[in-house]
């Protein structure tokens, strides 16, 4: 075996290939020469037996033949057959022998031999025989010849028959021997070929399996080297022995991993180095590390790192490995200076090898020994020195570790360059962010800020509108102003000149009055003092009349004079000096005879005793004025006149007179100044007097630069005031009393009232305005109070019975909301309607409604167009009352509460607890609106409310009820009203808004669009399927298309519509809203779509969206059309045509 | 849209195209997120906005990578500001190059009047939306800047732009239909809500809301969280409509900056609310999102004051600054329809600056000082 691996594979293979070579051609020769043998036996058999029998078989036939011809000769009648017969006797004979000796030349053996002579023999004789007694029959010499020859030559036929098939016979037998020898042959070739077959493939396996084994086995070597290292990871080499190409490759595979190995120990060292320097290092870190690991890998005993200095020419020591500080060690070189600084100046590595250096040792714990060979490496990044490495170690460094080294520098450079990137960039990150932190916040400030900024620019833009706006009507309103004022001063002139007309007259009027009156209280005196006595008592009590009745009239008349001096300025002040003891006590005697009359006590007290300087005329026809009411409405107690100091400094001296007489209502304390006007309308009858006294006391006082202050109590008495300022303030005398102007005096119908009349109180104080009211209020058959400022009005809606009033929110003595208030709050007035009427943009409507009153219309200065509407609205209100409500509620207690809060007056409340109840009541047919809570202890809510449906009852129904309500139940309520008020807290409010809208509006009955006459009910057997989250678009809808008579099935979003497709799939046609929450319109069309039993139902969008783009998203998704909101029911009309009728 | 990955030098690159035709795949892009990688960079091309999911992925990725693993890059200003105020870092690239100025006829960059009508009839012509009633006011100083910025000082190239680059009419869509908005904006008002109007309108069974000019969904969820407080959230539903479909996305995502968060607080609690303000939202590092609860009861739609009408009835609608932006005659259209779309029991909050100086309304206000109005007659 062992020398065969000496030789070359090739060798062997050749070696190999050559035995099988011969081996084959060995066998083939073998196998040829038997097949040789055989085909000569065989050949044999061919030659010999056959040829020999088949000669035998010819030459008997051919003696039949010469047989046959012989008996034709012996039969033969004429010579040409016998010429004939013997012809053929003779061809055949010639055949016979040619056959013959065939048979002696060809035939196998003595015995054949033999037997051939003596065939031949016999066949000599009788053909001998045969040609005897031929010659004979030719010569004509039958009958002889014939029959001897005949027998003989029959015997001797059949003796040559016999010798021919023994012939034969022996043929055959030589043939049956020969293939029997041929078979034996065969059988021997057989196994011979097999025997050498075998022996050849046993050769050739043998030398297979060697040159395998010879060969695999160098190829196993290497194979199972490789796969150990594939196995165990690591390279490891094995030696190769013997010659072959095998051995020969793997060698030079040896030196490939050897190759390999320092690769990979140099890959390996560069991506550890790396891998040590990657991360987020410091730059020390970085060199540090590099040093550390670059030395221990390549085993050298030191290792330092120099870093060039930031720009300047000096290189530093950075880091080490293993190096222990001597202070005579440079830490630093400069550029050029030393190895390190060659090494950097040069930008190429040195090499010292077996060096002894003192200053660097390798330390260990055991040894101090000085290495032998250093080499210092630049570190160079893309041409620029970044530092300097050196190693030192004791043995040499090989190639691949200095090809490692170098890599390693590399490395390093890229490293610490990207280092010092990174710690710039860092630094520069930093700022950045920092600035950008700044920036953002700022810019989101500043977009903030800019946003601000837009928005009230924007808003300073639509300021500066409306003011545009204000300006345009404030000027309108001050053209109107002005002509207004231009109106007034015209008026006021004129009043100027009728007053000048006015006084004139008076004065004249008043002499020419006073002549006769004169007269007529002189004689009527004259004739009461019956000096004739010639009357009788009844006529002196008419007398006693007739000159009452003149001093009332001279007393009116000196009064209107007075007054109307008053009012033109015309009087004059004569002041004088006087003292008031005396004065006062000048009244004790003129009244004491009416005190003892009255039964009164009259008291006059002077506190204060001084001297005053005022026009004691006026004085004393005022306080004469006051005594006189005092005493007249004074029954039983007192009346006192006392002169005392008051508690105004502007008017220190106060004059009083009190009583204990009726006293004077609060509300009446005001107007009783006003000309004309007394307590109650009444009292002048009672009392006397013109009501004219104590506005000209009130004139006369204000003449005097002081004033009249009144208190009293209703039932106690009254104290009359009088203030006068010192004497020595000159007081100017007013020119005019306040009164006037305001209190311009309207006529309105009080004078004219009559039992049963319906009277509107209006508190307005623009005259101009009421007149226009009164005109319109007295058409239509009212009559009209007027009062000009709250308190009168308020105290004129206590005095009179009235149907209603109208309130302006603009007076001059209190806001009319405070009246609104003092109305409602009084049981008395509480329940008059109130409509009201404000110049301001109706911004307290809902406030004022909340209050209680019914109606609001915004006056506008100048047009009065509104008062038609002012008037119906009230009267609507007016005219309808008294409102019937029903209230169903099954518990006592808030029934109760109910009314109370509603019930006001016109509003007849009406409670019941039970449905069946509450049916009952409303078939009665007279109630105006209904409140129902649902949950009755008997019968239910929604009994009424589909009673209220089913019989087409006009009453509007508010659902009250304090249980909170899932969402179908509220779309099923929707369908009967639209007023739901849930009992909370704060849902009073609502409820009385609600109450107070359905009363006291036109009941307005939802209305519902209908169809074509010709579409009505045309839709029976259809089915649709709405889907939409608008309850009145769900009501209206269901509606209109139950009346087509299809049946509607509803959905409140898109995932309701799909449950209810399952439920029913065999829906007609499908209308579907597209903003609804839950699922909308889209997703819900895809759905449907998607679903193959749906696909062929009609879908009908319908969407409040009409942008470009917005067709194409729902047509799109699968619907077959679409109507736009708010939906015209003429379109939808056509289109139910189209799509349901399709399939009719 | 579309994502692709691909990997290049040991970082997996992901691009995410959005066509603004179709909605984001979330899916796709979840998936190829899937596996760590050593580096990761995505880069969203053409998005204004993104959906919920990917943001709370893009903050999971945060997580899990470092600011040098992981780069975010996005091609438009309106989503890189969302992401920085959802403080994801990211990077907006620039994709087309600024031309040098080709213009040098000292064109000041403002529209006139007519030429500014020019641009809206074309835009209402090709993207179906209808500025031209809007106040001109509104649109001068964007336009005028945007014209600047892109160097398009004549008219006719900014027209042309406009009309044509639809990603470039987006981006100006959305700065000129920015409205300012935050959590409980005006605390006066919240404090009449809270105190007078929400009690008032707990009597009714249900409540339906509107939220015009939604926005970003700041003023529709201070509604919800209200409404949270006095109980009658489980029976109200709030519509928030906007006609931008970008910013009612981010409604809908519900996130929101922490900056914002702190100042919704204060706002809340000037309002008078007293509760913990936390307990609303879902907060981490990163940013505050609205709880769920209270999302679910805020339903958003795309709904245009311009080209719309009304599509159901309210019980409040609020409308804040969105009638500013408008002219006289499209506010007194809007106005008529807030009014058919409102219960007669109802209440329209508009703006501070924003008044019914028409009286020709059928509204009447309601309180001084707020511009609260409600149906002056009553039709059933």
């Amino acid at each position: 075996m062992n020398y065969l691996n000496k030789i070359s594979i090739k060798a062997r293979v050749i070696l190999y290939a050559a035995i099988i070579l011969l081996s084959v051609i060995g066998l083939l020769i073998s196998v040829v020469n038997s097949m040789n043998s055989m085909a000569k036996i065989a050949n044999t058999i061919h030659q010999h037996p056959l040829h020999v029998s088949n000669a035998a078989a010819s030459a008997q036939i051919s003696e039949l033949r010469m047989n046959k011809a012989l008996n034709n000769a012996r039969l033969a009648t004429n010579q040409y057959d016998i010429n004939q017969a013997i012809n053929l006797y003779d061809l055949e004979e010639a055949k016979v022998y040619k056959n013959l000796d065939i048979v002696q030349k060809l035939i196998l053996g003595e015995q054949g031999s033999t037997l051939e002579r003596d065939t031949r023999k016999n066949f000599i004789t009788w053909s001998g025989k045969a040609d005897q007694e031929l010659r004979l029959i030719k010569a004509g010499d039958q009958t002889e010849a014939t029959k001897t020859l005949n027998q003989e030559s029959n015997l001797l036929f059949n003796q040559l028959g016999l010798q021919f098939d023994a012939l034969n016979q022996y043929a055959s037998q030589k043939a049956d021997d020969l293939i029997l020898e041929y078979n034996n042959q065969k059988q021997w070739t057989f196994l011979f070929i097999s025997g050498m077959f075998l022996a050849g493939f046993a050769l050739i396996l043998t030398i297979s399996l060697l040159l395998l084994k010879s060969v695999m086995r160098s190829i196993n070597i290497l194979s199972d080297n490789m796969s150990d290292i594939v196995a165990t990871g690591h390279i490891s080499k094995k030696e190769a022995s013997g010659n072959d190409e095998i051995t020969k490759m793997h060698r030079n595979y040896n030196i490939m991993l050897d190759f390999l190995q320092s690769q990979l120990w140099q890959r390996e060292g560069q991506n550890l180095l790396q891998a040590q320097l990657a991360g987020d290092l410091e730059l020390g870190e970085v060199a540090s590390q590099a040093v550390t690991f670059v030395a221990s890998y390549l085993n050298a005993g030191l290792g330092v790192l120099y870093l060039v200095h930031k720009d300047k020419k000096i290189l530093k020591q950075q880091a080490s490995y293993a190096l222990v500080d001597r202070e005579e060690l440079c830490k630093e070189y400069q550029w050029g200076e030393g190895v390190v600084g060659q090494v950097a100046l040069q930008a190429s590595p040195i090499v010292l090898k077996n060096i002894r250096r003192n200053e660097r040792v390798i330390q260990t714990g055991t040894t101090s020994e000085p290495p032998l060979n250093t080499y210092t490496y630049p570190i160079i990044y893309e041409q620029k020195v970044l530092g300097v490495l050196e190693v030192a170690s004791h043995e040499l460094i090989d190639t691949s570790q200095q090809e490692f080294l170098n890599a390693a520098c590399g490395i390093m450079a890229s490293y610490l360059f990207s280092r010092n990137q990174k710690r710039k960039i860092a630094d520069f990150l930093i700022q950045a962010q920092e600035a950008n932190n700044k920036l953002t916040t700022q810019s989101i400030e500043l977009e903030a800020l800019n946003r601000e900024l837009e928005e009230g620019q924007r808003r300073m833009e639509i300021n500066a509108n409306e003011l545009q706006q204000y300006n345009f009507e404030v000027k309108a309103k001050n053209s109107e102003l002005e002509s207004v004022q231009r109106a007034l001063i015209e008026k006021s002139e004129q009043i100027e000149h009728a007053n000048h007309y006015k006084s004139e007259f008076l004065t004249n009027m008043s002499h020419e009055l006073r002549t006769p009156l004169n007269s007529i209280i002189l004689l009527s005196k004259m004739l009461g003092k019956n000096k004739q006595n010639t009357l009788s008592g009844e006529d002196l009590k008419k007398t006693a009349i007739i000159y009452a009745a003149g001093n009332e009239l001279l007393e009116l008349i000196n009064n209107i004079l007075d007054l109307s001096k008053i009012e033109s300025g015309k009087l004059e002040v004569y002041r004088e000096t006087f003292q008031t003891q005396e004065f006062v006590h000048s009244y004790k005697d003129k009244f004491d005879s009416l005190a003892l009359e009255k039964g009164l006590s009259f008291i006059v007290r002077d506190e204060l005793k001084i001297t005053i300087h005022t026009d004691s005329g006026k004085l004393n026809q005022v306080i004469t004025n006051l005594l006189a009411n005092a005493f007249k409405f004074t029954d039983q107690g007192e009346v006192e006149l006392r002169v005392a100091a008051s508690e105004t400094i502007e008017l220190p001296l106060k004059i009083e007179v009190r009583d204990t007489g009726i006293g004077i209502p609060a509300a009446q304390q005001q107007t009783i100044f006003e000309q004309f006007r007394q307590v109650d309308g009444t009292i002048s009858r009672e009392y006397g007097g013109t009501g004219l006294g104590l506005s000209i006391a009130k004139s006369l006082v204000e003449l005097l630069g002081g004033k009249i202050e009144l208190t009293s109590r209703e039932g106690t008495g009254s104290t009359f005031a009088i203030l006068l300022p010192s004497e020595s303030e000159t007081v100017q005398p007013i020119a005019r009393s306040k009164q006037v102007i305001p209190q311009s005096r309207f006529e309105d119908d009080r004078s004219n009232l009559q039992e049963g009349d319906k009277i509107i109180l209006v508190i307005e104080d623009d005259p101009y305005f009421c007149e226009k009211l009164k005109e319109y209020i007295n058409q239509t058959g009212f009559k009209m109070l007027v009062a000009m400022t709250g308190q009168a009005g308020i105290s004129q809606a206590e005095e009179y019975k009235l149907l209603g009033i109208i309130l302006d929110l603009g007076l001059p003595d209190v806001n009319g909301a405070e009246v609104l208030y003092h109305l409602k709050s009084n049981a008395r007035t509480r329940s008059i309607p109130v409509h009201i009427l404000s110049v301001e943009d109706a911004q307290v409507h809902y406030f004022l409604q909340r209050q209680g009153a019914v109606g609001f219309t915004t006056k506008s200065p100048a047009g009065l167009e509104d008062i038609k509407e002012v008037m119906s609205s009230i009267l609507q209100v007016v005219e309808k009352t008294p409102k019937y409500l029903l209230i169903v509620e099954d518990r006592e207690e808030e029934r109760q509460a109910l009314f109370e809060l509603i019930d006001n007056g016109y509003v007849r409340a009406k409670g019941v607890a039970t449905a069946a109840e509450a049916i009952r009541e409303l078939g009665t047919g007279q109630y105006d609106a209904l409140v129902l809570d649902l949950f009755l202890e008997e019968g239910s809510g929604w009994e009424v409310c589909r009673f209220v449906k089913d019989n087409h009852l006009r009453v509007p129904v508010i659902i009250y009820t304090a249980k909170e309500l899932k969402e179908w139940e509220t779309r099923e309520l929707e369908k009967y009203t639209d007023s739901i008020v849930l009992k909370t807290a704060y849902s009073q409010g609502r409820l009385l808004e609600e109450v107070s809208l359905f009363l006291h509006k036109v009941a307005k009955v939802r209305t519902i669009a209908t169809l074509d006459e010709g579409v009505k009910d045309s839709f029976k057997n259809k089915k649709v399927l709405i889907c939409d989250d608008d309850a009145k678009n769900m009501f209206s809808l269901s509606c209109l298309i139950e009346e087509s008579g299809a049946k509607v099935i509803e959905a409140y979003n898109g995932q309701e519509a799909l449950e209810a497709l399952k439920l029913e799939p065999k829906v007609d046609l499908i209308l579907m809203d597209i903003m609804m929450p839950v699922m909308d319109g889209i997703e819900a069309i895809k759905r449907i779509r998607e679903d193959k039993a749906l696909l062929d139902i009609p879908i009908i969008a319908i969407t409040a969206k009409a942008m470009k783009g917005d067709k194409e998203v729902f047509m799109g998704a699968g619907a077959n059309d679409y109507i736009s909101k708010p939906i015209d029911y003429d379109i939808l009309e056509k289109l139910l045509k189209v799509w349901l009728g399709k399939n009719q | 849209m579309k994502v692709i990955a691909y990997y290049k030098n040991q970082t997996k690159h992901i691009l995410v195209l959005d066509d603004l035709k179709e909605e984001i795949n979330q899916a796709d892009f979840l998936f190829e997120i899937a596996d760590l990688h050593l580096n990761l960079e995505i880069m969203f091309i053409e998005s204004f906005i993104l959906p919920a999911r990917i943001i709370e992925a893009l903050v999971l990725l945060k997580e899990q990578y470092s600011n040098e693993t992981l780069k975010i890059y996005t091609t438009t200003e309106s989503l890189s500001h969302y992401l920085f105020d959802m403080r994801i870092p990211n990077s907006q690239m620039n994709l087309s190059k600024r031309n040098s100025s080709q213009d040098d006829s000292g064109h000041s960059g403002n529209l006139s009047e007519e030429e500014l009508r020019d641009l809206l009839t074309g835009v209402y012509q090709i993207y179906g939306y209808d500025f031209r009633n809007y106040r001109f006011e509104s649109f001068k100083r964007v336009l005028s800047e945007t014209m600047f910025k892109e160097d398009l000082l004549i008219f006719d190239r900014f027209k042309t732009k406009v009309l044509q680059d639809d990603k470039f009419f987006q981006a100006l869509f959305l700065k000129i239909s920015i409205n300012v908005t935050s959590f409980f904006r005006y605390p006066d008002l919240f404090k009449v809500l809270r105190e007078e109007i929400f009690p008032y309108l707990n009597s009714f069974p249900h409540l339906r809301i509107w939220s015009v000019g939604a926005s970003t969904g700041e003023e529709a969820y201070s509604l919800a969280i209200l409404l949270n407080e006095l109980n009658m959230l489980n029976k109200s539903i709030i519509y928030a409509t906007d006609f931008n479909p970008l910013v009612l996305q981010k409604a809908q995502n519900g996130f929101y900056s922490l900056l914002s968060y702190e100042h919704a607080k204060q706002n809340y609690q000037k309002s008078g609310g007293v509760k913990q303000f936390e307990q609303y939202f879902r907060i981490n590092n990163y940013y505050a999102q609205i709880e769920a609860s209270i999302k679910k009861k805020v339903v958003f739609f795309r709904h245009n004051l311009t080209t719309d009408k009304e599509f159901n009835d309210f019980h409040l609608i609020i409308c804040k600054n969105v009638l500013i932006y408008f002219n006289s005659e499209l506010q007194e259209g809007v106005i008529n329809m807030f009014r058919h779309s409102l219960h007669r029991n109802g209440f329209l909050v508009l703006g501070r600056s924003e008044n019914l100086f028409r009286n020709g309304y059928d509204l009447t206000k309601y309180k001084e000082g707020l511009n609260i109005f409600k149906p002056a007659s009553y039709q059933f």
